[in-house]
């Protein structure tokens, strides 16, 4: 694929001084979203994913490496000149409780964004009858304030409020977590049918390996401020490379998971602040050699469109090899339960 | 028992709240329309008295609250007053927000210079003894309504801009705030639509408690006879012509500091009202 | 032989606006050596149910019917003093959050030592080893050095073990887990869950969980919950592959599972009603695919399912 990605990070750091010492939540970050592809961030606490996700709509800016969108660089930017990006890429917050005003009405909500791009008022108010539509809620939503909705309409709010200015990519932090799980599964289907009709480009944080695959194309995992694995979703999970990844997959419970091989890391994801030598993972790694502690291990193409950052990538058997195994009957059976009168 | 304090606490916060907003607010609401009605045509017997009925006490039928040592009606002196007192404070009140609330906002949105110098100022002010500024002033401009509103209002502003500064901080941090910045708008406008109306609930708690506060320092003011002309019946020089005669007339006491008591109790009450209404919803949506 | 049971558990708030029933009706039995999980969305009551029995119910929350026991001791109308004689001693809980579960002003031998002296005539020495024994057991390196620690100085992980050695260390005969796992990474997530799968067998546990995928990994039996009612209870493993109430139906085909990659999920339409809603008809009718006239009656439990309509496992008659 030749085409200019939509958004890509090269090389991207980010650094922050507290009192406690120099924190390095991004660490040579590089990654490119293709225009219409859902593209899943995965990572555990210390990761630097909502880091990235909010150096990348530059509400942070990058301390090193550079940010381009649409081939333009967009790292140095500041002020008035982000408003020409502000229409093409927004953002979806985890809470749905603290992301909308409470003072406002939907619709100032709604129109706040495309205020800010400039539309007149028929404009807007059309567009704000076709978003309401667009997400599931009924027209007369404008006139009521947050308070009176529940959390999943209020996210389908907040999703509205991004695709209000007609934006090639959203990113969307935590989009579920806050939500019930029967929600969940409406909100996951809206972004999916978003991005079909309008060829929408995501950027889906999650914490929630499962969601993640269920929704992305492509599953970029981050441990401690830095790439570890970049795959096709279903490539990660049915045969992850890197250890990490191995051991985030044998973790997450899931219903049909329970039979799953028997992984589980030791220790827990450091702090950011005081980081191990040579590879991040080594300390928790359960097959890390010498090399491990010393050199740190680069991003490397592995062929497939995937890429690993690891001295020893593939070592550590698949997790879920009996659940992708075609040629076992129980293969098949643990696909969605089948329920019949 | 320890363990009817969850109990308690849920009983109490619900029971105060309203009630306390209300029966302030009526009492405040009573204060101002004394005020605006006698208290700026007040009978004339606010000013002249008769020096045959020097220093009589409160009769129900006669002067209700007294007279004080030149013969003149308590009541009508204490209602004269009114729009001296609760006037000064009212300015003074509405100077030092009306400076300190855009200040604390700049200082809140704009990082580096020019939050560091706000800051800076505002800690200076704060710093010195604003007895002694007022004094100065005063000494300066002379004595009055107007000079010792502002001299209040100048003193006060640097108290109100640090609670907006540390409010308007943590509004800041909510995600529809960034939710805002990150659509494209304008500082300033997010500020204005945002900021300024979550704003709203410490706004008025500070308006409650600065007014009192400013009532109580025009009294301390004028009592030490910095405040307005020795003529002016405000409270807080009733309150300085009752030292003399406290003993034999302690009600010449008594009424000035009723009346400043009163008002500042109701305006704790709406204050502490708010806050609690505040606290109970979450924010006031 | 049940360890602990809930029967027609009816809990409310009688005295709030519209006098929200939460609890209408639970029936639930806990057998010694086995983990039963309590499984539904917000707003089902399952956390009520924890609390009432740990006998910490919020101000206002008054048991309305029915009865908690634990091995014949009634828990339903005790007093404070009773609890605190209970609570840490033959019962043993964690909650959801290794934050503020853990007073920070108390290093975790002060926490450790104080329930240990509470519910066992031991000296204070005594105590100490108890303590230090309790945390090796739970995994964390060098107890004791440990003892001395102050939560803020442990990370989640490391908290939520000293949360679970604190439920353990006297030996309860039941173990209430409030959401035990839902603060953590995936990573510490899945070590903690193994600690539990081992420890809590070892007496008797009731796991409160709105993860399915959790449920599955440790539970025994589930039982799920919603709108204050059980909807549906059994053995784990026959529930999920194959449930019967179009509730739990619906759970599973919205949750995303690591082989379904391909298919749309289906949510549950609509929302779940809230505690102020009367309880005439089912209460899951309005979302219902398979809703018939017979749901305007409120189903009883029969058979370990509460529907009209019961979904018939695969292959019966």
């Amino acid at each position: 694929m030749t085409a200019t990605p939509l958004m890509e990070a090269r090389n991207l750091s980010v650094r922050f001084a507290t009192p406690r010492g120099l924190v390095h939540a991004l660490d040579d970050v590089s990654l490119k979203v293709h225009r219409g592809e859902t593209v899943g961030l995965v990572g555990e606490s210390g990761s630097g994913k909502s880091t990235l996700a909010l150096t990348m709509m530059r509400a942070i800016e990058p301390s090193g490496g550079s940010l381009l969108f649409d081939g333009t660089d967009v790292g140095a930017l500041r002020g008035k000149a982000l408003k020409p990006l502000r229409k093409r890429l927004q953002m979806v917050f985890q809470d749905p409780y603290s992301s909308l005003d409470p003072r406002m009405s939907i619709a100032r909500i709604l129109a706040e964004p495309l205020h800010a791009q400039g539309w007149d008022k028929p404009r807007i108010n059309a567009r704000i009858a076709e978003l309401l539509d667009a997400v599931g809620l009924p027209a007369d939503a404008a006139s009521r304030k947050p308070a009176q909705f529940s959390g999943g309409q209020r996210q389908r709010i907040a999703i509205a409020r991004a695709i209000a200015p007609g934006p090639e990519m959203v990113v969307a932090d935590e989009p579920v977590s806050a939500l019930d799980v029967s929600i969940q599964a409406q909100i996951v289907n809206l972004m999916q049918d978003l991005s079909a009709q309008t060829n929408l480009a995501w950027l889906v944080i999650a914490h929630d390996l499962p969601l993640v695959h269920q929704i992305a194309d492509r599953i970029i995992v981050l441990y401690l401020g830095r790439v570890v694995e970049e795959a096709p979703a279903a490539d990660l999970i049915a045969t992850p490379l890197h250890p990490y990844t191995a051991g985030l997959v044998a973790a997450t419970p899931t219903v049909d998971n329970a039979g799953r091989a028997r992984l589980v890391l030791k220790g827990e994801p450091p702090s950011p602040i005081d980081r191990p030598t040579g590879c991040p993972f080594h300390p928790r790694c359960p097959v890390a050699e010498a090399r491990c502690a010393t050199d740190r291990p680069a991003l490397t193409d592995a062929g497939d469109g995937r890429h690993v950052a690891c001295h020893y990538p593939g070592i550590v058997p698949p997790p879920l090899s009996r659940l992708f195994t075609k040629h076992t009957p129980e293969g098949e059976d643990h696909a969605r339960p089948q329920c019949t009168r | 028992m320890t363990h009817m304090l969850p109990r308690l606490r849920v009983w109490t916060q619900r029971m105060t709240g309203d009630w306390m907003i209300w029966s302030g607010g009526i009492v405040l609401a009573i204060l101002a329309l004394l005020t605006i009605t006698l208290g700026l045509n007040p009978p004339a017997s606010a000013q002249t008295g008769s020096l045959l009925l020097r220093f009589q006490p409160p009769a129900p039928g006669g002067y209700l609250l007294g007279t004080d040592q030149l013969g003149r009606s308590m009541l009508a002196r204490v209602l004269a007053g009114a729009p001296w007192s609760l006037g000064i404070a009212l300015v003074a009140t509405t100077i030092a927000l009306a400076i300190g609330t855009p200040i604390g906002l700049i200082a809140a949105w704009v990082p580096g210079w020019p939050r560091r110098i706000i800051r800076m100022l505002v800690d200076t002010v704060i710093a010195f003894p604003s007895l002694v500024i007022a004094v100065t002033v005063i000494a300066l401009l002379g004595r009055g309504f107007w000079p010792l509103a502002m001299v209040l209002g100048l003193a006060t502003w640097p108290i109100a801009a640090r609670v907006v500064y540390a409010e308007a901080m943590g509004i800041m941090k909510r995600d529809y705030v960034r939710a805002a910045v990150l659509a494209g708008v304008s500082g300033p406008l997010v500020v204005l639509a945002h900021v300024l109306p979550a704003l709203r609930p410490t706004l008025m708690t500070m308006f409650a408690f600065t007014f009192a506060d400013m009532l109580i320092a025009e009294s301390a003011l004028s009592f030490l006879g910095l405040g307005v002309p020795l003529s002016a019946p405000s409270w807080g020089n009733m309150l300085s012509d009752s030292r003399e005669y406290m003993i034999n007339a302690p009600w010449m006491l008594f009424v000035p500091a009723g009346a400043i008591v009163l008002a500042v109790v109701a305006l704790n009450l709406v204050g502490d009202g708010v806050t609690a209404r505040v606290r109970r919803s979450g924010g006031r949506a | 032989m049940s360890l602990l049971s809930v029967q027609n558990l009816r809990l409310g708030f009688p005295k709030a606006p519209g006098a929200p029933v939460v609890l209408d009706g639970i029936d639930l039995e806990v057998a010694q050596g086995e983990i039963l999980g309590l499984v539904g969305e917000s707003g089902s009551g399952k956390s009520m149910t924890a609390l009432a029995t740990m006998g910490l119910l919020p101000p206002g929350a008054q048991v309305l019917s029915g009865r908690i026991t634990l091995d014949g001791t009634d828990l339903t109308d005790l007093t404070e003093r009773d609890w605190r004689r209970i609570r840490g001693g033959e019962v043993g809980m964690i909650f959801q959050d290794p934050m503020t579960g853990l007073n920070p002003v108390r290093s975790v031998g002060s926490l450790l030592g104080e329930s240990i002296r509470r519910h066992q005539s031991v000296t204070k020495s005594q105590a100490a080893d108890i303590a230090e024994a309790a945390l090796r057991a739970v995994g964390i390196p060098a107890p004791r050095a440990r003892l001395s620690a102050y939560p803020h100085q442990l990370s989640g992980g490391m908290r939520q073990r000293v949360m679970i050695a604190l439920a353990l260390v006297n030996a309860p005969r039941i173990i209430l887990a409030d959401e035990p796992t839902t603060a953590l990474d995936a990573t510490v997530q899945a070590q903690i869950l193994d600690l539990l799968r081992d420890r809590l067998h070892a007496a008797g546990g009731l796991m409160i969980t709105h993860d399915l995928g959790v449920a599955a990994d440790i539970c025994d039996r589930i039982a799920v919950i919603y709108h204050g009612r059980i909807v549906e209870q059994g053995r784990t493993t026959d529930v999920l592959r194959a449930p019967r109430h179009p509730y739990t139906a619906g759970l599973l085909s919205a949750v995303p599972t690591f082989a379904g990659r391909g298919t749309r999920l289906i949510p549950i339409p609509g929302q779940p009603p809230g505690p102020t809603a009367r309880r005439i008809a089912c209460s899951f009718r309005p979302r219902c695919t398979h809703a018939t006239e017979q749901c305007a009656a409120v189903p009883e439990l029969i058979d370990n399912v509460a529907c009209h309509n019961a979904l018939q496992p695969e292959g019966a008659l």
